[in-house]
């Protein structure tokens, strides 16, 4: 007799549970960084959950998954349940071009996009003490000689190569693990250039190690104010480096609603443009239909980029 | 118990733990936490005096000088033939193979990781270390007869505590060259304190005039990595303090924590914010001493540990390293890697096989690889550049004089363990 009456209640307890869930979120969201902890991207994300936990009234569970380009972080998240309670961070290049250097099981389509956040800043520097003293000279030299940039991958070397395909000039990549290490090779003339973000690039401007030829973004680095884009210079390259957050496909549309509602609305809190701009990043909050606009675009034009280069898998 | 706490106590294990079983438990642990303190003192001494030149060699390291190195690094592992020449390279291979599974570092195509994600970034040190050196020991424990639990006495006084005479005059020059060789190994990006202690084993084994007690509870194989792997921690954060690149994942972490709060490490953060910099040595020096303060006394009670019946002992340890494995990446495929190298460090050691050798060029092969390609890249092919970087050039014939004369001219001593 127990027997019965204990199963019905947990019978009607479970009867309960489509009422119960229609409140989302009601437990602890997870959201996973693609890079390792105390990266800027790390800070960055971790500024935002803070303010997406105060509006969503739920925890938030920032865990780091680095590795594999980003691709650990894309592949444990596209595995998960599509429930709304796990979220990504990740870089428009290893939702657009990763896939098509690695095998991966995913690609541009196995996300559900919910918001664009902010971007890196890319620049293009050489050692202080190098003979190049200008873009122009870097173009020039690059007709005559063998020249050579580090990077740490995509799409830091497809700005370069974008360059060199519209100046005419080959620029040869050889990659490192970390932007720092391309930096510090550029700066013991190791390599001749470097194309990294303005992080790494800003501590040695600021002592003297470095020059900084041009930006590769859309706009001019207030630190260096005197340096020009590549657009201004006539060559129309902007490396696209947006983070974006993503969900699996496969969410119910009203808990994305809800989770891209509350994520832009962090996005554009002045405080986290100044957290950002603490780690030399921008604001870039956009939609996420926007996002993955820019994503699309990113794989139709990194695609030919790297075939020209000679780095697709075949 | 001869098990590691960290990639770098590997090394200290093999002379601590034969200390302990000769009755000298408490003088390992006295000598290596003193060592640590007089290296940890002259890391940060270091630091203070030396960083603008040391900022300079950092810079003038590039991918030849990385690779020349790493193969000089490698080339002692002709000092942990012990077991013979052969084997020793057998261990080199294999622990170069294992360095080269998941992402190649130059194309990006994937190396044996048989499709699954975990291996993407290859086999994590942190399972390896732990299962082939302490998970083996455990086995080893398992298998070893005798229904009383061991238990190694501790000194019932201070002094007992305390390196003897003899032990304290051996262990002074391995400290100090464990302290200025880790302190210019950690220096360099992605080195660090693990590389450092092996490297200082295998300088004083060579160095030794009694080769053959290493092993056996030489005193100077504990001296000498942990001085090494404290003065290293401190070499990692000189590239931080003085061009704001983080050399390793704690100073990473610092890095973006100093961000955060408004402070951009570089060169001109003496200039700007000098209360931050002086404000970080003097933290080093306090959390120096505390270290001393925190170990000495209570070795006693750590050696007090040792009573503890070994079959709880073993089921604890076997308990904290799984945790450890767990706390690098949170997955469970680590964890079942570490057992799987448990096995495997298991039979290898009670083949005869020295596992020194394979930790090391596990270690170093990436970064030897990864180096190579890039100057070749740079080069576009050319190894005669090599003729144009003296410091590279150096560091090659060391390592061909040291890999010929090591096994060459080396006694070979009989195989222990």
């Amino acid at each position: 007799m127990k027997k019965m009456i204990a199963a019905v209640c947990a019978g009607l307890a479970l009867l309960t549970a489509p009422a119960m869930a229609e409140k989302f979120p009601e437990k602890e969201l997870t959201f996973i960084v693609q890079f390792a902890a105390g990266g800027s991207t790390d800070i960055a994300i971790r500024a935002l959950m803070a303010e997406v936990e105060k509006d969503l009234g739920v925890p938030i569970q920032v865990i780091n998954r680095p590795g594999g380009q980003g691709t650990i972080a894309a592949q444990t998240v596209v595995a998960s349940k599509p429930d709304g309670y796990t979220l990504a961070s990740l870089g428009a290049t290893s939702v657009a071009v990763t896939p098509l250097l690695l095998k991966v099981p995913y690609t541009a389509e196995s996300f559900e996009y919910l918001a664009g956040y902010a971007s890196y800043r890319y620049g293009i520097t050489v050692a202080a003490n190098s003979p190049i003293k200008s873009l122009d000279d870097l173009i020039a030299a690059a007709k005559s000689r063998r020249v050579t940039f580090g990077a740490t991958g995509a799409p830091n070397n497809l700005g370069m190569f974008g360059l060199g395909r519209l100046s005419g000039a080959k620029f040869n990549f050889v990659p490192f693990p970390s932007g720092a290490e391309a930096v510090t090779a550029a700066m013991g003339g190791h390599v001749d250039a470097a194309l990294q973000s303005a992080t790494e690039i800003v501590p040695g401007l600021e002592s003297g190690r470095l020059r900084l030829l041009a930006v590769a973004d859309a706009a001019r680095w207030k630190e260096a104010p005197d340096v020009p884009t590549l657009r201004e210079r006539g060559f129309d390259v902007v490396v696209a480096a947006t983070i974006g957050i993503v969900t699996p496909k496969g969410v119910p549309e009203d808990r994305v609603r809800i989770l891209s509602t509350a994520i832009l609305k962090a996005a554009r809190l002045p405080s986290l443009h100044e957290t950002l701009a603490k780690v030399g990043m921008v604001p870039s909050p956009m939609e996420g239909q926007v996002y993955l606009k820019s994503v699309r675009e990113a794989v139709a034009t990194a695609g030919p980029a790297l075939r020209e280069a000679g780095l697709l898998k075949d | 118990m001869r098990i590691p706490g960290e990639a770098s106590s590997i090394v200290t294990c093999f002379d601590g733990h034969a200390m302990a079983k000769n009755g000298r438990a408490g003088a390992a642990l006295g000598v290596a936490a003193i060592g640590s303190f007089i290296a940890g003192t002259f890391g940060i001494l270091g630091i203070m005096l030396l960083s603008p030149p040391l900022a300079e060699i950092v810079i003038a390291f590039g991918p030849w000088e990385y690779a020349a190195l790493m193969l000089a690094s490698v080339s002692l592992i002709a000092f942990f033939a012990a077991s013979g020449v052969a084997r020793a390279c057998l261990m080199a291979m294999i622990g170069l193979f294992l360095g080269l599974v998941g992402l190649d570092p130059i194309t990006g195509a994937s190396r044996f990781t048989f499709g699954m994600p975990a291996l993407l970034d290859g086999i994590n040190i942190a399972p390896l270390a732990l299962g082939l050196f302490g998970l083996s020991e455990l086995l080893f424990l398992a298998l070893s007869k005798g229904t009383t639990p061991e238990i190694m006495r501790p000194p019932s006084t201070l002094m007992g505590f305390m390196p003897n005479r003899e032990e304290a005059r051996r262990s002074i020059m391995p400290v100090a060259r464990g302290s200025v060789l880790g302190f210019l190994v950690g220096l360099q990006p992605g080195g660090g304190a693990d590389l450092a202690s092996f490297l200082s084993y295998a300088v004083e084994r060579r160095l030794s005039r009694r080769p053959e007690e290493f092993g056996k509870g030489a005193v100077e194989g504990v001296a000498g990595p942990e001085a090494a792997n404290n003065s290293g921690t401190a070499g990692a954060f000189i590239p931080l303090l003085t061009l704001g690149i983080p050399s390793n994942a704690v100073t990473a972490l610092l890095l973006g924590a100093l961000l955060v709060h408004g402070v951009q490490p570089g060169p001109m953060i003496l200039e700007r914010q000098p209360e931050l910099y002086w404000g970080v040595i003097a933290s080093m020096y306090v959390g120096n001493v505390l270290l001393l303060i925190l170990n000495l006394p209570f070795v006693g009670l750590f050696v007090r540990a040792l009573e503890v019946p070994r079959r709880f002992m073993a089921t604890l340890i076997l308990l904290i390293c799984m945790i450890g494995t767990w706390s690098v990446g949170m997955a469970y495929f680590d964890m079942l890697m570490a057992a799987v190298f448990g096995l495997v460090g298991f039979a290898l050691r009670r083949s005869g096989f020295d596992l020194g050798p394979l930790i090391l060029a596990y270690v170093l092969g990436p970064t030897f690889e990864r180096s190579l390609r890039q100057a070749l890249l740079i080069s576009d092919g050319d190894i005669t550049v090599l003729t144009q970087h003296p410091i590279a050039l150096g560091l090659v014939a060391a390592a061909i004089v040291t890999l010929l004369g090591g096994f060459f001219f080396q006694k070979r001593p009989v195989v222990q363990d």
